[in-house]
């Protein structure tokens, strides 16, 4: 055994096998649970190896082991191939090298392993505190390489840091340039990542019920920066999803296949003749966390959208992709607008005014019996909301109902929250004659009074209805508003009894003032990361290079990077160069060309063998060059340290005859 | 005269069996003119390399065992007030003498230590506001054990680095020892070593080493290897020029012992560990040292901007 792997087998794997604990931390519930087991067994047993005699495994046994683990990786996955499944068999090859680390070659590529599982880490989790973690680990790995260094080992740990620091520190111009100027390359292939579909969010279809889960769900559902100041919270109707189909439970988009499908059809193209728009625009920025779904959400409506952005029939966004990470777009929005106010097409009414057989038969009666006695639509609709408001409650604990939805909730129940209200209140309406649809998405939403910024959860889930009116188009008819009106005003927290309260999301941070604060702040520096670090997509790039550098081409953009490279290069190289680029005496001349010749034929020198010492060596193990080598390092000893003229002569033109054979 | 110095070499080798390096390093540290510091477990033979040194060189000697409760004029002398001649006279100290072997230095209080050394790197002593020269030639070759034992008081780097080289025998090889086994004591041999170097012939190599050639190659060689110790390896503070001219005059020593009028890099490599280690690495432990300075001649180019890989 060298000394180097002696080196190696005492402090180096102690600090070895903590850096890939560190590493793999984070993997562990992204990999089967045995294949966790597998790491510290593995872990154990090359600590065993180092302290208490264990052996390695023999080939035999490496071999089987490697068949069972991919048999097992075959099972756990059963076959099928995505992120998960390559990210373990990556894991597994990162936690087997270990029983098989002998060899500082061994050591090495077990080290940039660990750089690359690193890597791998953030493909989970791309939030602040997992990058500092990245960087934890990042740190650790060099930590092990400068460990094992030979002049490093020696040092004490308070100068080691030091030396890791300076490394780190070294690193940073060249990830700042790289971060900020290197073009960012799409991938070129993509592994599905199939993470379980546990998303919560509004959901393309609602029933009695929907809501309510989501409503004890305190997750983030995205946030908005405004340029202006941030409207009303009775303005702040995120709209998502319309619902005009019902099939006498559940409510669902019309056109819902069209938009998954990506059909011509699901696109409104001609939308902007269908508003008018009067007021400013509002600008506004939101992040949507990933809901695995296409949707949008956005102030109605809108004078301003990104490009890939279309607009359903319904007037809500869509993207033609899934939702999958987090998502930054901008929007101009008119909050003052009329929506097709000229009147609606055949199909559109008949849409609009669309009831199933055989459902609520009494709703249906009193509708048609209250329409007759109102002497016009708004009349009607202020009949209905005041009969909420007078009759109904508010509440996340509702009692189930029977088949007829409706008339159970409108003449029995009397209790419900949003989507009861919108539910019955665009059946109602419909039954009357009306045309009428369901609007879904969020409602208000929390201000960050640390940045300034809306952060909509996803308690903040709402229904809504639309009216079509003659002359006024689409109106918003918010039937909560009419049971509890703080629901909309303040939010949905303040409507509620204490009871329901506890139902809510985030319970704890909300009953203390302190932890909630505490969760904005945590939350404002969350945002931050995402908007400036995540979102520098291409677009911020380009933005920002324009801004530096005037209109930039992708020559100049090259010329920086290979300049900013070439620099730091040589920052970094130059002590290197100085404290070699000594200019070689003339015997040293001839003799680095005797050198050249012998590393040619695979006989280099060693760096701190003497000529005399190296000769002796080559002697031995090619005696064919034994006479030759040996004459000549006597003439360059004489020539280099006796300053022997006539020997330097003699070195040189022994030194041009001198054609070592390979063997 | 090289013929005189390798007799020189066989005659000690007479006494300390298989050990031919390390005695040709301690001739040459004298033939530089540099006192001399061996390190070893007790019994090891540090004293017997120092008498047969002594002996071969046919210089004076003088032994004094290093004990804690010594004084300064112990080895010094002192001054006493003559009655009859009614004035002081002094009493010349073991110190004076041409080869002082200083057996345990390290067991003497630091007081005494310095004593000693001020009068090594002076070549002469003061007592009384009065100043006496030693005899030249004028030699130190102490002993001491490592300073992990018991009852030690370990020499300063200051003091360290008045010794050119410090060396450890180590132990013998299994042949060497079988012939002391059969043999007995190789120490009986020492009074009947002969002289074989006169002092003439002495004073004449210091002058020859003096003057011997180091090259502009060689030159740059030694700064290479000086600035290794002082930023790139683990040392705990780099070598001082004193100490860089130290290895140069020893690596002359040893050329001129080698029989060459030149110094090549492997002069410099031979004596480095022994004049190196205890200039840079304080108080440590000599094994650490010694791996440190392999290290160090293992990684510094002989012949820099060479494609040496």
């Amino acid at each position: 055994m060298s000394a180097s792997t002696e080196k190696l087998s005492r402090q180096g794997l102690i600090w070895m096998l903590l850096a890939q604990a560190i590493v793999l931390l984070p993997l562990v519930f992204e990999v089967p649970v045995w294949l966790t087991l597998l790491a510290i067994a593995t872990g154990v047993w090359r600590w065993k190896i180092a302290t208490a005699g264990w052996r390695f495994p023999g080939k035999l046994a490496r071999l089987i082991l490697v068949l069972l683990v991919c048999a097992g990786l075959l099972f756990s996955f059963s076959g099928s191939f995505g992120m998960q499944s390559m990210l373990s068999l990556l894991i597994a090859g990162f936690v087997l090298k270990l029983i098989e680390l002998k060899r500082p070659g061994d050591f090495y590529l077990l080290c940039y392993l660990a750089y690359f599982v690193t890597g791998a880490q953030l493909l989970f989790a791309a939030s602040l505190p997992s990058s500092v973690y990245g960087l934890v680990s990042l740190l650790a790995v060099t930590g092990v390489l400068l460990v094992n260094n030979g002049s490093v080992a020696r040092l004490g740990v308070v100068k080691q840091c030091q030396r890791l620091g300076v490394f780190a520190l070294q690193a940073l111009p060249i990830m700042l340039v790289l971060f900020f100027v290197v073009p960012r390359i799409g991938s070129l292939w993509t592994i599905p990542l199939n993470k379980s579909a546990g998303q919560t969010g509004v959901s393309d279809s609602m029933a009695p019920g929907d809501f309510s889960n989501l409503m004890r769900s305190g997750e983030l559902a995205f946030r908005v920066s405004f340029d202006g100041p941030i409207p009303a919270p009775q303005q702040l109707y995120w709209r998502a999803l319309v619902f005009d189909d019902f099939d006498g439970r559940t409510w669902r988009q019309s056109h819902a296949q069209d938009v998954q499908r990506g059909r011509a059809s699901a696109q409104w193209r001609n939308w902007q003749n269908a508003v008018e728009l009067s007021g400013e625009p509002i600008s506004y920025q939101v992040l949507l966390e990933p809901t695995a779904k296409q949707w949008l959400y956005a102030l109605p409506t809108f004078s301003e959208l990104p490009e890939s952005v279309r607009v359903s029939p319904g007037l809500t966004l869509y993207e033609t992709e899934r939702v999958n990470q987090r998502k930054q777009y901008r929007v101009s929005s008119v909050l003052d607008y009329r929506l097709q106010p000229q009147g609606l097409d055949q199909p559109q009414t008949m849409q609009a005014l669309a009831l199933p057989e055989g459902y609520n038969p009494q709703t249906r009666r009193r509708a048609q019996q209250w329409r007759t006695e109102a002497t016009d639509e708004r009349q009607l609709m202020q009949r209905v909301l005041g009969y909420f408001n007078q009759r109904f409650r508010y509440t996340l604990q509702p009692s189930t109902l029977g088949e007829h939805t409706v008339d159970d909730f409108l003449w029995q129940s009397q209790a419900g929250f949003c989507e009861h209200f919108a539910g019955s209140f665009v059946f109602f309406m419909r039954a009357a004659g009306i045309p009428a649809r369901v609007v879904v998405g969020y409602q208000g939403g929390q201000i960050n009074s640390n940045d300034g910024y809306l952060v909509v959860r996803q308690y903040d889930a709402h229904a809504w209805a639309e009216v079509w009116l003659a002359g006024e188009g689409w109106v918003r008819v918010d039937p909560t508003a009419a049971v509890a009106p703080e629901r909309i005003e303040q939010g949905v927290e303040y409507s509620l009894s204490d009871d329901d309260n506890q139902l809510l999301g985030n319970v704890f941070s909300r009953r203390f003032q302190m932890l909630g604060d505490l969760q904005l702040r945590w939350d404002a520096l969350n945002y931050r990361w995402q908007l400036w670090v995540m979102g520098y997509d291409n677009a911020a790039q380009q933005a920002l290079l324009q801004k530096w550098f005037g209109r930039v081409s992708p020559w100049m953009l090259a010329l920086v990077v290979t300049a900013v490279v070439a620099l730091v290069s040589l920052v970094v190289l130059l002590p290197l160069l100085r404290s070699s680029g000594r200019r070689l005496a003339p015997a040293e001349r001839a003799y680095a060309r005797v050198e050249k010749a012998m590393t040619r034929c695979g006989q280099p020198r060693y760096v701190g063998e003497p000529p005399r010492q190296y000769a002796a060596r080559i002697s031995r193990e090619r005696p064919d060059l034994a006479d030759d080598l040996n004459a000549i390092t006597a003439l360059f000893e004489r020539a280099s340290y006796g300053d022997s003229k006539t020997a330097l002569a003699r070195l040189q033109s022994a030194a041009r005859r001198f054609k070592p054979s390979r063997l | 005269m090289q013929e005189s110095v390798n007799a020189a070499c066989r005659e000690i080798g007479k006494v300390l069996l298989g050990k031919e390096h390390e005695v040709k390093l301690a001739l040459t540290c004298l033939l530089a003119g540099g006192h001399l510091l061996i390190e070893d477990l007790p019994g090891m033979g540090k004293t017997t390399l120092a008498h047969a040194l002594a002996k071969v060189l046919g210089l004076e000697y003088q032994r004094v065992q290093f004990t804690s409760d010594m004084l300064p004029a112990d080895i010094i002398g002192v001054s006493t007030f003559d009655a009859n001649a009614s004035r002081f006279t002094f009493h010349p100290g073991p110190v004076f003498t041409q080869v002082l072997l200083a057996d345990e230095i390290n067991r003497t209080t630091p007081k005494t230590q310095s004593a000693l050394l001020e009068a090594m790197e002076e070549q002469q002593v003061s007592i009384d506001g009065e100043t006496r020269p030693l005899p030249q030639p004028f030699f130190v070759i102490a002993t001491q054990n490592p300073e992990s034992q018991m009852g030690t008081f370990s020499l300063p780097e200051s003091q360290l680095d008045r010794f050119l080289m410090r060396i450890s025998l180590g132990y013998p090889s299994p042949e060497a020892e079988r012939i002391i086994f059969r043999g007995g004591d190789p120490r009986r041999a020492i009074p009947s070593l002969e002289q074989c170097i006169t002092l003439a012939e002495l004073a004449e190599i210091k002058q020859q080493v003096r003057t011997l050639k180091a090259s502009d190659s060689l030159i740059a060689y030694l700064q290479r290897l000086v600035h290794a110790t002082r930023y790139e390896q683990g040392f705990t503070h780099g070598l001082s020029p004193r100490g860089a001219l130290a290895l140069l005059h020893a690596a002359k020593a040893w050329a001129y012992v080698a029989g060459r009028d030149y110094v090549i890099p492997e002069d410099l490599q031979a004596v480095a560990p022994a004049v190196i280690a205890h200039r840079v690495s304080g108080a440590e432990v000599t094994g650490s040292a010694q791996r440190l300075i392999a290290d160090l001649l293992e990684s510094v180019d002989v012949i820099a901007g060479s494609v040496a890989t």
